[in-house]
């Protein structure tokens, strides 16, 4: 249908721009140029659909703009498993990261996403292999996080989130963290200190 | 008994013909991570006295090291070794990278579970005394973001 109109356009445009200037060889040769000029618009067309495509095969695959919130959940899980102090749940949640981030294959064409990607892996098999050493799992929770906060801000998220932040965590030096709900639960310290934190960003 | 004996003894002759390939980089220059930094010399002698034979690109072989199957036990250590942190390759490293390593060794040195106890078993000179430890996670921690 696209390519008929374009068909009819373009030949009509051409039998009006010949008609003033070369009348007198007439139909023969306006047929000809008209079926020239058609036919390298057709190609022109068959390319752009094809970059056009390109671009939107490029788009709807994961990239920059991408929704990450796949991420985001089993990050979520982790952390809730950290709060109730369950290990073994940790490490599956680790594992499930793993997984996940095997779908996001073209985030390897951005740089910045590439290591935060890279990071995220190593984390995440250092939580899936430590059932057991919750305090291992929790320190590399830590680095985590700031992967997850980093991705978030190039990225962006629908979600609804909250950027809380435990003082007392690494030598009082402090550590972030990404919650779904207002309510603070730490991660980081579970039972033994579960409100403590506060909010520092709602995004 | 003794046909099991035999048998061991020729199997423990079998296996020394295993002998993959050594850790070992001809270009002996210093990079990486002892270059990138201006580490003060205590650092630097107890980073290769008790890290690099697992983590850099030239362990330093005992004698032992050429009987099976001490051989092969030492090479799977120094290839996870290098898998998880490879001091050589430093530069190689994400500065995001770099520095979640740098909060791993910190901890991993502090709850003594670096360097490995086995290690530490066979080459006394690798033990980090107190004062080691203190000088290598201050370093650390003057390189960590």
């Amino acid at each position: 249908m696209k390519k008929t109109i374009t068909f009819a356009i373009i030949s009509s445009l051409f039998v009006a721009c010949n008609s003033k200037s070369d009348s007198h060889d007439g139909h023969n040769h306006e047929a000809d140029t008209v079926k020239g000029e058609v036919t390298k618009a057709i190609q022109q067309m068959d390319s752009t659909h094809a970059e056009h495509n390109k671009t939107l095969a490029e788009n709807d695959a994961p990239a920059v703009k991408t929704n990450y919130d796949e991420i985001l959940n089993d990050y979520f899980n982790l952390k809730n498993a950290l709060v109730k102090d369950e290990s073994k749940a940790a490490a599956d949640a680790g594992s499930v990261i793993l997984t996940t981030l095997k779908k996001f294959d073209n985030a390897k064409s951005n740089k910045e996403i590439a290591e935060i990607f890279e990071s995220i892996n190593e984390n995440a098999e250092h939580i899936k292999d430590n059932n057991g050493k919750i305090d291992h799992q929790r320190e590399h929770f830590a680095m985590i996080s700031k992967d997850m906060i980093d991705l978030i801000a190039i990225a962006g998220t629908s979600k609804k989130l909250y950027q809380d932040f435990c003082p007392m965590f690494n030598d009082n030096k402090g550590a972030p963290w990404l919650s779904e709900i207002k309510e603070i639960k730490n991660p980081f310290y579970g039972s033994e200190m579960i409100t403590c934190g506060s909010v520092k960003k709602v995004y | 008994m003794k046909k099991t004996l035999i048998l061991i003894f020729i199997l423990g002759i079998i296996i020394q013909f295993y002998q993959p390939a050594r850790n070992i980089t001809v270009e002996k220059t210093e990079k990486g991570f002892l270059k990138e930094y201006s580490n003060p010399k205590n650092v630097r002698s107890i980073l290769k006295t008790s890290c690099f034979d697992c983590h850099s690109n030239n362990t330093e072989y005992p004698w032992y090291s050429y009987f099976q199957p001490t051989r092969f036990i030492m090479e799977r250590h120094i290839k996870a070794g290098k898998e998880n942190l490879n001091f050589d390759e430093w530069e190689t490293y994400s500065e995001r990278k770099k520095q979640n390593k740098i909060k791993s060794i910190i901890e991993s040195v502090k709850k003594e579970e670096m360097p490995m106890s086995s290690y530490n078993f066979i080459h006394r000179n690798a033990v980090l005394s107190e004062f080691d430890k203190k000088k290598l996670i201050d370093f650390l921690k003057s390189i960590s973001i």
